[in-house]
């Protein structure tokens, strides 16, 4: 279609200047942009305002936009166009003129002034648009970052930089070190309460082994205070190992980091030979068990624990006892002193001691006499002699021969009395006694120290022939296999004895019955692994292992 | 030259941000600190320096955004970083803590940081997002121009009332006059209008009038359309008529209005806690640096 514009300029009537312009368009599209067909530059017209659009043989104009447009006064979307019709398009008045020969439609367009079109100010309904205009973000930022640097900052600072106004800080709401606590402390440690300077004795100083040795001071060493090498330890801190401010976790870490960066390096971290080998891991680096074992020195009658011993088939035990263990815990049972056979098992003779981590010790009268009876005169089978010192042994048989030689006269009545006028005060009779119960007795001693009783579990050295004198050597059996690991018996009564100690196969009390290294590897792993049993070095071991109060020990001999 | 500075330079600061994250996860994956994780490990103090650094960094966008003529990367870029390495301290400062959290400073200074970030990670979306939406909401048109267009349709709505009379004269002319845009931070964020207008009642048989809401020119338009459903004049109804069309238009015009300045608030709000938080977490990462050593 074809469309007729006519732009209006000054003047007014029929003087008015105007200008005209003709547009070949399919329909007229009317808009502040750039390509629509009609160009209104004005602010208040949209981009895409409204079209006019020939249908039916009419005109009719559509609003495009959401302002919308007015038709003769009136707001609308949508209207016919009749000539005479007006359309307000912002500050624009497009009037509906008669069209001329060639052209379909014709409109006059002109700029309305502009105080006909704006007249009211806005600032007149607006109230504050500004957000939050009284707020100043920054005055407050500035206020929260001062307030904020004082208490977390200044005031806790000032419980240790001016000691005289701790009381104040600590006793009153206001804001003190224990903001700066990086979590609780131990209940160990819970008497400390919030006295931080208790170990943080100065600022920006680390917190140094003498605040933790001034209440630790039994405390004992990780190597004996007359090592050569005690100079490795400098420098080391005692919270290299215990972390505090973690609650009740424990304040040992188990990491056996702690130990391998050391163990790992013996040999070039010590000036003197290292008398234990490198060990890393239980399980992927860690030497085989070597034993401590009990030796018994004949010249001067006294046990002494040996160095650690490599472990082979020539290490013999050395407990001075005969036993045989197979034959013990035979399935088939045992026979005791009233010819009954009865089954042993470990725990017949082993008990647990009380502190959970050895046996106690195997007693005679306890363990062993219900079938080892000490009777000695088969015509009296209950007597028995004491299991005591060869001494009391011979004592006893004296004090039994002698009544019974008194019996045995007094029944024969042959009771002689005393002439009168003897001088000699001991009889005949006596001195027959004397010798008899002497010879019995001994003939008795030797019979059970040398043949019978005694020597079934002893080893039993004759010391003198005239009169005969035994030394029955004592028995002990070790319980220092391990001279600086432990082993807590009461952690493992889950496994049955048998899975660590073969004593069904050991026909000899000399047998070594401790475990290879690899039977404890069986359950435990060591914290390189994944999964089993993860065992770091303190799982056995002890770091503060000298001085330790062995009592009844023997010595460790170096 | 137009692009989002979410993908300054082809994303450079997503994946540069992306690898350090990836990089301390791998770290601390791979990390077997003795005892517990925490940030006194090599690797806590690493992270640690990061993070800090990286805080100190990132507040200073505040201030090379104001240095106009500084020639140091554009603001563009630096907003890029700012906003992916921000993301990335997420990550870096929660790993320095080894997940302890307690009731202290130290706790305090990783909150502040996860809730500055967080409010960041807001304000990246807004600005991703509602400037398109202003755009399309305003369609074309400035807050001023609506002013205006809404000025014009209240002239012409006092000129059509003069010829109606009581009582729909009061009840134009008093909307037009307790019409009120704005308002404090809740109206603007939330879109409300308080504009009111005044109503006449019956009260013990006395006529007397009094203020209602006109929140979104709603109660106008419903008292016209009263009005014209009682008209008989049918020149009358005419005026009525052009009246609601006026007016509807304003409520149109009004809700694009307060959708903009919702808009534009929700663009704005986030910067009031962003910036105060920022400050009071330098504060408190100040102290909590200076703590841990000063107790070492």
């Amino acid at each position: 279609m074809y469309v007729l514009i006519r732009r209006l300029g000054a003047g007014s009537g029929q003087n008015r200047s105007y200008k005209d312009e003709e547009l070949a368009v399919d329909q007229l599209s009317i808009g502040r942009g750039t390509d629509q067909e009609l160009l209104l530059p004005g602010d208040r017209v949209a981009y895409q305002h409204a079209e006019i659009s020939l249908s039916a043989g009419q005109f009719r104009v559509r609003a495009l936009a959401s302002t919308g447009i007015t038709v003769n006064g009136r707001s609308c979307k949508m209207a016919v166009l009749n000539t005479g019709d007006q359309i307000l398009i912002g500050d624009y008045r497009l009037i509906v003129i008669a069209a001329p020969d060639g052209v379909d439609l014709a409109l006059s367009l002109e700029v309305l002034e502009q105080q006909e079109a704006f007249s009211i100010d806005p600032a007149k309904f607006v109230t504050r648009l500004d957000l939050l205009s009284r707020w100043r973000p920054r005055r407050w930022a500035w206020a929260l970052f001062l307030l904020l640097l004082a208490a977390a900052l200044v005031l806790p600072a000032l419980v240790t930089l001016k000691p005289e106004l701790q009381g104040v800080l600590r006793d009153t709401p206001l804001p003190d070190d224990s903001l700066w606590l990086s979590g609780p402390l131990h209940s160990v440690h819970s008497t400390i309460g919030k006295d931080c300077q208790a170990c943080h004795t100065t600022p920006f100083e680390k917190v140094s082994n003498d605040t933790c040795i001034a209440c630790h001071e039994e405390t004992a060493l990780h190597v004996p205070a007359d090592h050569p090498d005690t100079g490795m330890f400098d420098g080391e801190r005692c919270a290299s190992c215990h972390h505090e401010h973690n609650g009740e976790q424990r304040m040992v870490f188990e990491d056996q980091r702690f130990c391998a960066d050391c163990h790992a390096v013996l040999d070039q971290r010590m000036g003197s030979e290292p008398q234990v080998g490198r060990a890393t891991d239980f399980h992927a680096d860690h030497p085989p068990f070597r034993l401590s074992m009990l030796e018994w020195q004949d010249d001067s009658r006294e046990w002494l624990q040996s160095p650690r011993l490599t472990v082979d088939k020539t290490l013999r035990d050395n407990s001075n006892l005969k036993f045989d263990h197979a034959e013990h815990l035979d399935v088939e049972g045992i026979k005791n002193n009233d010819g009954d056979w009865e089954v042993l098992s470990c725990d017949s003779c082993h008990e647990m001691a009380l502190d959970g981590i050895n046996m106690a010790p195997v007693k005679m009268e306890q363990h062993c006499s219900r079938c080892h009876g000490l009777a000695f005169d088969p015509a009296d089978p209950t007597r028995v002699v004491p299991h005591g010192k060869p001494d009391q042994v011979l004592a006893s048989l004296r004090e039994y021969y002698s009544s019974r030689f008194i019996q045995d006269r007094a029944d024969a009545g042959d009771i002689r009395a005393l002439r009168p006028g003897q001088r000699d005060n001991l009889s005949q009779l006596q001195r027959e006694g004397v010798a008899w119960v002497e010879s019995k007795s001994q003939a008795v001693a030797q019979d059970m120290f040398e043949r019978r009783a005694c020597v079934s579990c002893h080893e039993v050295d004759k010391v003198s022939e005239q009169p005969p004198e035994w030394f029955v050597k004592p028995v002990r059996l070790n319980e220092n296999w391990f001279v600086s690991g432990e082993f807590p018996h009461v952690r493992h009564t889950q496994t049955e004895c048998a899975d660590c100690h073969a004593a069904s196969q050991s026909m000899e009390a000399a047998d070594v019955l401790m475990p290879d290294i690899a039977v404890c590897q069986e359950c435990h792993v060591g914290q390189q692994q994944k999964q089993g049993l993860l065992s770091g070095c303190i799982s056995c071991h002890s770091y503060h292992q000298f001085e330790i109060d062995h009592a009844g020990l023997p010595k460790v001999t170096p | 030259m137009h692009g989002s500075f979410l993908s300054h330079r082809g994303g450079f600061w997503f994946w540069f941000a992306l690898t350090l994250v990836l990089a301390s996860v791998v770290a601390y994956v791979w990390h077997e600190p003795i005892g517990l994780p925490n940030g006194g490990s090599w690797l806590g103090y690493t992270l640690g320096t990061i993070a800090a650094l990286l805080i100190v960094w990132l507040t200073l966008f505040g201030v090379r955004k104001r240095a106009y003529y500084s020639r140091l990367g554009s603001v563009k870029g630096w907003l890029s970083a700012h906003v992916y390495l921000g993301g990335s301290l997420l990550v870096l400062g929660t790993l320095h803590s080894g997940f302890q959290f307690g009731m202290n400073i130290h706790t305090l200074a990783w909150l502040l940081m996860v809730l500055v970030i967080v409010s960041g990670f807001y304000g990246a979306w807004v600005y991703w997002r509602y400037p398109n939406r202003i755009t399309r909401n305003r369609d074309g048109m400035t807050r001023d121009l609506i002013f205006r267009e809404i000025a014009d349709i209240d002239r012409k709505a006092s000129l059509i009332v003069e010829g109606l009379g009581s009582p729909a004269d009061r009840m134009v002319i008093s909307a037009i006059q307790l019409f009120q845009v704005g308002g404090g931070a809740w109206q603007q964020l939330g879109g409300r209008d308080r504009s009111q207008m005044m109503i006449g009642v019956l009260k013990e048989k006395q006529k007397s009038w009094k203020r209602v809401s006109n929140s979104r020119q709603q109660r106008l338009l419903d008292e016209l359309t009263g009005l014209l459903s009682r008209s008989t004049e049918p020149k009358e109804a005419a005026l009525l008529q052009e009246l609601i069309d006026l007016v509807s238009r304003k409520a149109r015009l009004l809700k694009q209005l307060l959708n903009d300045i919702r808009l534009q608030g929700l663009m704005e709000i986030w910067l009031y806690c962003h910036i105060p938080l920022t400050l009071a977490l330098l504060a408190t990462l100040t102290a909590h640096i200076v703590s841990v050593f000063f107790y070492w």
